[in-house]
């Protein structure tokens, strides 16, 4: 146990749980009859899916110290492509079959958000050019053409298989949440146990040092860029299970709640590094936190202000100056109970 | 030769300007018309003065995302502030007062990126959000109707400098706002040219380090960096609403990228402390020039956001290759 | 009124628990220069950082023309004549060289205007002063390493400097830039000015030095005219013990490992060609400039080469990046350890691991070994010795030698056939610098190729048993290290 406790990334963990449960607590206690339900529950972990796939795509390229803006986009023009085709109004008329057309529309939806990825991944790794520039830049070509492909309006309707994604559980759980564990379990693997994932935390230490190690950046960063742009793709499908209808400019505040979580997760702030798990349980605390404003009626102006404060908050907080007298803190504290501080 | 490269990049900018120009006259000559001209100065006033103030704080090597934000929230204030004490409003303490706002909220991005040495980007996400919303929380409606906006600053709409009646009837006007930017313009060229403040914001850009080695004081720089952004967004933003007519916060989000295209476009360039206003006009000309006339051109609507996203994306390639070969000709 | 300019009685400095200055003693007289030696981490640059008004001295007295502080703030400093060029030398790359050279001038008289036509006037002052051209209106990016050195003389110059202290300022020259400083430098001791050098390299600052004060661990070891030192006394003094160097004879030769012929690199080096024997240490020598660091990058196949043929036991290689490097078997210990040589907030064993990752996961998903990973890690680190407390803490609470040590065991994990160093014993004390070069011949005799890249002569000749000299990107000469002294050598080396 001591072990368990002494690990600086463990001890992370352990704190983000308990301020995720302390929070549902509070939070939950303000609207008891409301908040813990089955309904709210299954409401709740559907949202937190959509944002924890888009915040997974976000990691994936902060892991390896860059940013990528673009994620809703991809995501929508990923939805719109691969929505038209299981609607049949792309290729309509050679695939007949509904349960083709689910199928090739999934294809299509992925190999859009790898292709997307692609065209990142050359602007930054093969060019070297900044991450924030480029998929800011990619972000409106995306959003553009899926403007272009959907004429400005939104298109309504989905298939079943789809819809039944968004709105049904397995013995009470929500598929989405389901799909959202599985891509969590994947990028688990993908980071903690395989070479690219150690590389990409390598690059994200210090590029030229992989570089001079014998690792190729480019390499690196283009498979990341298109596994950012393969999970965008997924979280396009789920925003779009969740609405049935598709539009260009869907969910676009989106992009910071995502930050936001990463944020909290701690890979920002370790150049690097961060643990998924981390990332997962910030994902919850910030939809705990979002639920109970939606239940407290608060406006999109209150959320936005508590998501920007959060922000600068725990940026802030991993800042030396402020680390050091945080610690400071610690230490008065300790002093002032002795008995504690022993036992820690 | 550095200087020949400076002078090509400018060249190529102007000649691109022209180009674009004249294949779209060929294409549809109603682009050249008194009232088609006159339309494309008027939409580059917001535009080129927005621009300039990203300018500043790019040269600073940082990049900000809260502008449109700022420029929101200070147009707000002043608006509001001339609601609660009754006036109608004049043109110059408008683009004043809202200067003093927008300096003062954009100082807090500079304040705190400085002083805990973090990305001003990443920052500026945060603040983004809360510049964005923040009074808007206990408002009852965030949107200002026509008839209780200041009634004076609704003449900027009708205000023209110049006024020419084509032979079909309609009005062609050239909007004092051009005035605004221009002037714009001319006191940023003197700030960063002949001040030795205005020299700083470049020095920062160049090295962190040695700006302090030699007598500046890097908060300071960088706090007047982000005012005169602050400033130029909110000016820029004043006028947008006062010419709108109405206040909606969400009128003004989706210009924020144009801004930053004719940053780009206009050679800013943060990895090395680097943008003129010149170059900075010559983009925003560019920008303008396209997206004013795709209409025109019959192009529809929704083509409007791609072509400004390839706009930027080949912008940063251009800026990007330039540097490349002005290094390898150095090489030689 | 003192003879000396600035004096510097009994100043100590502790950072938290280490004592970085102890007591220590430093005059000048106007018109002097003074080389302030010491090996690194000796407190060098904690006095000139107290000298320039940036730290605070705990105790001590600086006397500054007979007037005596108890510490300076920078501007007391700059006001009082002295001017500190540091090795990165402070300059803006994207402002032109008159701005530059002005523009402290301009804050220091609190000037709140900028006149282009005035800047040009200050800066052709200096400039035809120092009677090195210039062209005032080239952006700095756009010149060599020595006329940004002019450039930072030209600014603090200006500012009246009477004590002018230089930080490193030969590193990164190349021969025939020194010789300009020299000339300037003469031309400034000429004019009554001060000059401190702060260097590690005493051959080329032993020449212009009058006077050389040792510091070793925060003390002053010993203070005195260049005549009263020669260079084994010197090398004592800063280490505190005799450093003994023997030139490497290998055992016995054996078959060519690796041969480079006719490589080319455009506006680099050109027309390379060299083989290197089992069992032998091949030394390449050269000023920095001299393309030898770019050659090193490009044999690692960081670099494409424009042209040449790069073979490894008789199999040609065709290198893209450096992960075909590590495939082939050529490993590369760059020069600059704490950007390119190691992570430094990383853990130690991910640092070791980091050139191995690909080796552990050779299979179909990519999921590394770690167990394997592991061992391998183990055993480098049994092997070099490396003194750790834990392989998870993050490599920057290692010494600097101990640091150096863990970017070899993370090319010895690759099991190297050819094993480039560059410039391998750069801030490492005396101890780990004999025990890394024992470790290089050590590794030469177990059949590895090894190839050291250094402008450290005593380095170069006491590992290397073959050396290559290299001037402006061609090879100029081929030397047995037995037939070689330091003083050829540094002939060699300068013979532009």
């Amino acid at each position: 146990m001591k072990r368990v406790l002494g690990n600086k990334q463990n001890r992370k963990t352990i704190s983000l749980l308990l301020i995720t449960v302390v929070l549902a607590v509070i939070i939950g206690s303000f609207n008891p009859d409301k908040f813990f339900t089955a309904q709210n529950f299954q409401s709740m972990t559907r949202q937190l899916a959509e944002i924890g796939i888009y915040a997974l795509a976000m990691f994936v390229i902060v892991v390896s110290g860059g940013l990528n803006l673009s994620i809703v986009a991809v995501a929508n023009l990923a939805a719109i492509c691969g929505g038209s085709v299981m609607q049949g109004l792309i290729l309509g008329d050679v695939i007949v079959s509904p349960l083709a057309r689910l199928l090739v529309g999934l294809l299509v939806a992925v190999v859009i958000g790898v292709l997307s990825g692609v065209l990142n991944g050359y602007f930054v790794a093969g060019l070297g050019l900044t991450a924030v520039l480029v998929t800011s830049a990619t972000s409106q070509l995306f959003q553009g053409l899926a403007l272009v492909i959907t004429k400005g309006n939104a298109i309504v309707g989905a298939p079943e298989a789809i819809s039944a994604l968004g709105t049904h559980n397995l013995l009470g759980i929500p598929y989405l949440l389901l799909l959202a564990l599985g891509c969590y379990i994947v990028a688990e693997f993908v980071f903690e146990k395989t070479a690219f994932g150690a590389q990409c935390r390598l690059l994200g230490a210090n590029a030229t040092a992989n570089q001079y190690s014998g690792n190729s950046n480019y390499k690196t960063l283009m498979k990341s860029y298109m596994l950012s742009g393969f999970f965008s793709a997924i979280g396009g499908i789920v925003s779009y299970s969740r609405m049935c209808a598709l539009r260009s400019d869907y969910g676009n505040s989106l992009t910071s709640t995502a930050m936001l979580v990463v944020l909290m997760g701690g890979a920002w702030v370790v150049a690097g590094g961060g643990k998924v798990m981390n990332i997962f349980i910030s994902l919850f605390c910030i939809q705990i936190i979002s639920s109970g404003l939606t239940l407290s009626g608060t406006s999109n102006f209150t959320r936005n202000t508590i998501w920007g404060a959060l922000l600068i908050a725990i940026l802030l907080a991993a800042t030396p100056a402020i680390q050091q007298r945080l610690s400071r803190l610690k230490g008065l504290a300790r002093r002032r109970a002795p008995n504690k501080g022993n036992a820690a | 030769m550095r200087k020949r490269a400076k002078i090509n990049d400018m060249t190529i900018r102007v000649v691109l300007f022209l180009l674009i120009l004249t294949v779209f006259a060929i294409i549809e000559p109603a682009v050249l018309s008194a009232t088609n001209v006159c339309s494309m100065i008027n939409d580059s006033i917001f535009n080129g003065i927005a621009a300039l103030g990203m300018m500043t704080v790019m040269i600073t090597g940082a990049f900000d995302l809260s502008s449109m934000s700022i420029s929101m929230l200070s147009a707000f204030l002043t608006l509001k502030f001339y609601n609660i004490i009754g006036y109608e409003g004049d043109f110059i303490t408008m683009f004043l007062i809202a200067g003093t706002f927008g300096a003062l909220i954009a100082m807090i991005n500079g304040f705190i990126s400085q002083k805990f040495s973090l990305s001003g980007f990443v920052v500026s996400i945060g603040t983004n959000l809360i510049f964005g919303s923040v009074f808007f929380i206990f408002l009852r409606s965030s949107y200002i109707k026509t008839d209780a906006m200041p009634q004076t600053l609704l003449k900027v709409r009708t205000t023209a400098i110049l006024s020419l009646q084509s032979s079909g009837g309609t009005a062609a006007n050239l909007n004092i706002g051009i005035v605004v930017l221009v002037l714009t313009a001319a006191a940023l060229w003197l700030f960063l040219n002949k001040t030795q403040l205005g020299r700083g914001i470049y020095a920062l850009g160049g090295d962190k380090v040695a700006v302090e080695r030699v007598g500046y004081d890097p908060m300071t720089i960088t706090l007047i960096a982000y005012a005169v952004f602050g400033a130029c967004v909110a000016i820029a933003g004043i006028y947008f609403y006062s010419n709108a007519g109405t206040f909606e916060p969400g009128m003004i989000a989706d210009k924020g990228s144009d801004v930053i295209a004719s940053a780009i476009f206009g050679g800013c360039n943060m990895k090395e402390g680097k943008g003129s206003v010149g170059g900075i006009l010559a983009g925003v000309a560019i920008i303008t020039v396209i997206k004013s006339n795709l209409i025109l051109l019959g192009v529809p609507v929704y083509y409007v956001t791609f072509t400004v996203g390839a706009m930027i994306l080949l912008g940063v390639l251009f800026s990007t290759l330039s540097e490349q070969r002005l290094q390898r000709n150095r090489g030689r | 009124m003192s003879e000396y300019f600035l004096e510097i009685r009994g100043v100590s400095k502790s950072f938290q628990a280490v004592r970085a200055l102890d007591q220590v003693d430093l005059r000048v007289k106007p018109g002097e220069s003074k080389c302030l030696a010491g090996e690194n981490g000796c407190g060098k640059s904690t006095l000139i950082k107290i000298i320039s008004g940036v730290y605070t001295p705990d105790c001590g007295e600086i006397v500054i023309k007979g007037k005596s502080y108890t510490s300076l703030t920078p501007t007391q400093s700059i006001a009082a004549g002295i001017q500190v060029i540091y090795q990165d030398f402070s300059l803006f790359p994207n402002l032109t060289v008159a701005e530059n050279i002005a523009m402290e001038y301009n804050l220091f008289h609190k000037k709140r205007t900028v006149s282009k036509k005035r800047d040009r006037e200050l800066a052709k002052r200096v400039v035809d002063e120092i009677g090195v051209p210039l062209d005032l209106d080239a952006e700095v990016k756009s010149l060599s390493v020595g006329e940004k050195q002019v450039v930072a003389i030209c600014r603090a110059l200006l500012l009246e400097a009477e004590l002018i202290i230089m930080d490193e300022p030969t590193t990164a020259l190349t021969a025939k830039e020194v010789a300009a400083l020299y000339k300037i430098i003469e031309g400034l001791k000429a004019r009554g000015i001060a000059l401190i050098f702060v260097s590690h390299k005493l051959d080329e600052v032993l020449k212009v030095a009058e006077s050389l004060c040792i510091l070793r661990d925060g003390k002053n070891v010993i203070d005195g005219p260049k005549e009263d030192f020669d260079k084994a006394k010197i090398s004592y003094y800063m280490t505190g013990r005799d450093v003994v160097f023997t030139p490497f004879q290998p055992k016995e030769l054996g078959e060519t490992i690796f041969q480079a012929e006719g490589l080319r690199l455009a506006g680099t080096f050109s027309d390379i060609s060299f083989s290197l024997r089992r069992g032998e240490v091949l030394g390449i020598t050269g000023l920095l400039g001299s393309g030898r660091t770019e050659l090193a990058e490009a044999i690692f196949g960081l670099r494409p080469l424009d042209g040449g043929k790069l073979t490894l036991f008789g199999e040609e290689l065709h290198l893209k990046g450096g992960d075909s490097a590590v495939n082939a078997g050529i490993g590369y210990l760059p020069e600059d350890r704490l950007t390119q040589g190691l992570f430094l907030n990383v853990e130690i064993e991910r640092n070791i691991s980091a050139g191995i990752i690909r080796k552990f996961s050779q299979n179909p998903l990519g999921i590394i070994d770690k167990a394997g990973l592991h061992r391998e890690v183990a055993a480098q680190v049994e092997a070099l010795q490396i003194k750790l407390g834990d392989l998870q803490d993050p490599v920057s609470s290692l010494s600097g030698g101990n640091q150096q040590r863990v970017v070899l065991a993370k090319w010895l994990a690759i099991g190297p056939k050819v094993l480039l160093l560059n410039c391998p014993t750069v801030g490492v004390d005396v101890g780990s610098k004999q025990n890394i070069h024992e470790t290089i011949k050590t590794l030469a005799g177990e059949g590895i190729g090894m190839i050291v890249i250094s402008d450290d002569l005593p380095e170069i000749l006491s590992v290397c048993s073959r050396v290559l000299v290299m001037n402006k990107g061609r090879f100029t000469g081929e030397y047995g290290a037995c037939d070689l002294d330091e003083e050829t050598l540094q002939g060699m080396l300068a013979k532009a």
